[in-house]
């Protein structure tokens, strides 16, 4: 019996190998992988443009075997398409390739301005639901051209383009907005979700110019500049903007690194109306100064302090009253924060709090602290007597 | 076999008594009969130290004959009328002294046969600690034990296996240290041995350990007898072979195959540095094909996309599949293993050379496999040789292979099944009555606590 046993085990284990082993195996000669997709709004209306850039392993020439100094082209090729949806894009790509489409190390999604206006609804469904898919590619926009464009364009340093995208949303905004974000974000009353937005300059460079705002997965416009480096550093990411600040009766003014947001925020129901409190702690460093300050003295600084946090609070006013009033959505979550608060009472509000939304006011209590100053106090290259202290 | 007497009381019986030893042992030139006076001294030249028979027999016989009160000086004698007893002492070695009138033989011991001297181990080597190895002669060996381990406590037990060869084995054990039941195991088997011709201690090895049949080693081979002796002063048995100077050790389990002698000559610090050390590239020595094929072929997503890019354009040129292209390099990476054994040590040099470099090389650059598998095949087989003790690296080897066929077929989940169906066969697997997988298996911690981190020694 113990012999039929010990027979019966390598039998089955042959079994299973012959009968039903090999049938995910895709070797890697044969497989085709998407760095990125980008989708715009097709010749055809009501068609999608859809281009994906395919790897090519064979230019890569694999270890070893560096560039030969003249700056090569993109080791990847390009497929467009054009189709009623994504499945039917995807189908029509994989009748021009050799090898089969592995989406699995596609990290980011491209969506065209255009058709981010029309509404991206139905594209969202096939990334999150294909098993070969990542729920944390991110998902960008392009700004005031189509995405084709964009991609099209020379990436400095990188081997390819998407680490352009990828990089700059992780290393300079730290709030990356991936697929996930992007769901999470929709599905929590009171938010509506946002991603990063690209442009390209006028030299013909990429730039990750801003925040594209969405509403109802539909996009509503974009918050750039400083209100962009607020916006991220009060949902949590980095910052790394640049502050100008100035003291009246100075001549000149100085530049304020900002390096973090620390954000208290309360909300409290008073006579059936919601009260929003901010705290806000701004930390910065002043890295440029354009004045005849000298920066090693308190007293200075703490007029600095002051400045700095009443140019917080300006750009906080003016973010908000963009978010308000201008688009009219509630990106930052105060709908959220009344929800995981006062649940009872979101119930009651919730159809309503869209027109609520944009007639909320907030209060703010800013303050700044400047942590450092860099190496020297006052400017090395003006003489003693002209130093103000 | 016939017990015969040997009866001396006359000359007539000595004749007779040569003419039986010449024909039951043939009349060979190394069968020297000598006589002195009414004394035959017979031995075989090669075998007995000839300067002592003149020196402890010839000359106290021949000095005496006139007195009539014979003796001979040399110090262990042993005396007998048995006749195959001394057809044994002198294939042994021994100096059959016959003298007319006398009713009994006198074997005296004087066997000096060839042997080497004390060399350094060869298989098991250490850094810090004594580079003494085992010889083929069963008595040095025993000296050597019995040197380090100068205890009261040491017992042997002896048994003679083999009417062609005749040889002796012994089993080696502390009293009231190695458990009675293991002892008593062991004797049970080693008087079940049947054997006629014992050449090594592995014809022994493989009749008495459990599960011949497993890839698995469940007995300890050692030439070194300080592992004996720190085996034995641990509450193990030995058992050692004439002519082999290979020891058995019992019991044995999974863990001690990578354990090196060295462990206890390091400080714990080093000890457990290496003992990780050799534990993940063990592991990797088993497992690394097989999760490249596996992760390459089925689970790419699992890899960063840059890296997966340079195995795909290292790809390219292969036309083989990853699996093909891994037993290739493995079969070539072991015959290069087994042939570098193999050879005259003086081509060692130039045959390494000739396999690593250019057949490595020439393979990648003719495109038949690519170069992150040659990376795999070296790290793999550089971590399969870290295995410290000889016969469980045959273990991992047919192993790795199987399960390199399985995560062809199957990915992880092949590598899983194999896995585990190894897992539940070692649960099985005993070694002298002791469960293969302790202490982790019946789980002791004060043992698993010293597997881990190499205790340091107690200071008193």
């Amino acid at each position: 019996m113990k012999r039929k046993i010990s027979l019966l085990v390598p039998v089955l284990l042959l079994t299973v190998w012959i009968c039903t082993g090999c049938w995910d195996r895709k070797e890697i000669v044969d497989v085709a992988f998407v760095m990125i997709t980008t989708l715009d709004e097709g010749q055809t209306p009501g068609f999608y443009r859809v281009h994906a850039h395919i790897a090519e392993p064979k230019r890569i020439g694999g270890p070893g075997q560096s560039s030969s100094g003249q700056k090569q082209k993109e080791p990847v090729t390009d497929l467009v398409t054009e189709a009623r949806n994504v499945d039917e894009a995807r189908s029509n790509m994989e009748q021009m390739l050799s090898r089969d489409i592995v989406s699995s190390h596609r990290r980011v999604f491209l969506i065209g301005e255009a058709l981010a206006r029309r509404g991206i609804k139905d594209l969202l469904d096939h990334i999150s639901r294909s098993p070969m898919n990542r729920i944390s590619t991110l998902l960008v926009v392009a700004e005031n051209t189509k995405a084709e464009k964009l991609i099209d364009q020379q990436v400095p340093l990188e081997n390819f383009g998407v680490e352009l995208f990828r990089e700059l949303s992780f290393r300079k905004t730290h709030l990356p907005t991936s697929l996930k974000d992007y769901f999470i974000a929709s599905t929590t009353p009171g938010q509506q979700p946002i991603t990063a937005s690209f442009a390209t300059t006028k030299e013909n460079e990429i730039v990750l110019s801003g925040i594209a705002i969405f509403r109802d997965n539909r996009l509503v416009g974009f918050v750039k500049g400083k209100e962009a480096v607020v916006l991220t550093g009060i949902l949590g990411g980095k910052t790394g903007g640049s502050i100008t600040i100035h003291i009246s009766q100075v001549k000149g003014d100085l530049s304020i690194r900002l390096d973090r947001l620390k954000v208290q925020r309360k909300v409290a129901i008073s006579n059936g109306e919601p009260k929003f409190t901010f705290q806000v702690k701004a930390f910065g460093r002043i890295l440029d100064n354009r004045t005849n300050l000298d920066l090693s003295n308190p007293e200075i600084i703490r007029k600095l302090n002051k400045a700095f946090a009443d140019e917080m609070e300006g750009t906080f006013q003016s973010l908000f009253h963009r978010l308000q009033k201008d688009f009219r959505t509630d990106s930052y979550g105060l709908g959220a924060m009344i929800y995981k608060k006062y649940p009872g009472y979101w119930k009651r509000i919730e159809k309503d709090w869209p027109e609520m939304y944009p007639d909320q006011t907030l209060k703010w209590q800013v303050s700044a602290k400047i942590t450092g100053v860099g190496s020297i106090g006052a400017p090395l290259f003006i003489p003693e007597n002209e130093v103000k202290k | 076999m016939v017990q015969q007497s040997i009866r001396l009381s006359n000359w007539a019986d000595l004749e007779q008594f040569t003419e039986e030893l010449k024909r039951t042992l043939g009349s060979m030139p190394d069968l020297v009969f000598r006589s002195v006076g009414a004394s035959l001294i017979v031995y075989i030249s090669g075998l007995a130290d000839q300067q002592r028979i003149e020196r402890e027999i010839v000359d106290p016989l021949s000095a005496n004959q006139e007195t009539g009160s014979l003796f001979i000086k040399t110090p262990s004698v042993q005396m007998t009328d048995n006749y195959q007893q001394t057809v044994q002492a002198i294939l042994s070695g021994m100096a059959a002294v016959a003298i007319c009138g006398k009713d009994q033989v006198i074997l005296a011991n004087v066997a000096a046969s060839p042997k080497r001297g004390v060399s350094d181990p060869q298989i098991e080597s250490s850094i810090l600690g004594p580079q003494e190895a085992f010889l083929e002669d069963l008595d040095t060996n025993i000296a050597m034990i019995r040197r380090i381990t100068k205890s009261e406590k040491f017992r042997m037990k002896v048994w003679h296996f083999g009417s062609v060869a005749h040889t002796e084995a012994r089993l080696l054990y502390f009293d009231q240290v190695a458990p009675d039941e293991l002892v008593a195991e062991i004797s049970k088997r080693l008087d079940s041995v049947h054997l006629e011709d014992i050449l090594g201690s592995n014809y022994i090895a493989e009749t008495i350990k459990d599960r011949p049949l497993s890839w698995f080693p469940t007995v300890q081979k050692t030439e070194r007898p300080d592992v004996v002796s720190n085996a034995l002063m641990k509450g193990r048995v030995a058992v050692i072979v004439n002519n082999t100077p290979i020891v058995l050790l019992f019991p044995f389990t999974f863990w001690n195959a990578f354990e090196t002698v060295e462990d206890i000559y390091l400080s714990y610090s080093s000890a457990t540095f290496l003992r990780w050390i050799r534990a993940f590239f063990i592991l990797s020595a088993l497992l690394l094909p097989s999760l490249y094929v596996a992760i390459t072929t089925f689970h790419n997503e699992m890899l960063p996309t840059n890296l997966l890019l340079s195995i795909a354009a290292s790809r390219e040129a292969s036309p083989f599949p990853a699996l093909v292209e891994a037993l290739i390099m493995e079969s070539i990476f072991e015959a290069i293993r087994e042939a570098i054994v193999r050879m005259p040590r003086i081509l060692v040099q130039a045959v390494s050379v000739v396999g690593a470099l250019v057949i490595g090389q020439a393979i990648v650059q003719a495109g038949i496999v690519s170069i992150p598998m040659i990376i795999v095949v070296s790290i793999t087989g550089i971590a399969s040789l870290m295995i410290p003790h000889y016969e469980t690296t045959f273990a991992i080897r047919i192993l790795r292979i199987i399960l390199l066929l399985m995560a062809g077929g199957l990915g992880f989940f092949g590598i899983a099944l194999g896995l585990f169906f190894t897992q539940v066969y070692l649960t099985g697997l005993r070694s002298a009555g002791m469960p293969y997988l302790t202490p982790v298996a019946p789980f002791v911690w004060k043992s698993l606590k010293n597997l881990i981190i190499r205790q340091p020694f107690e200071r008193s």
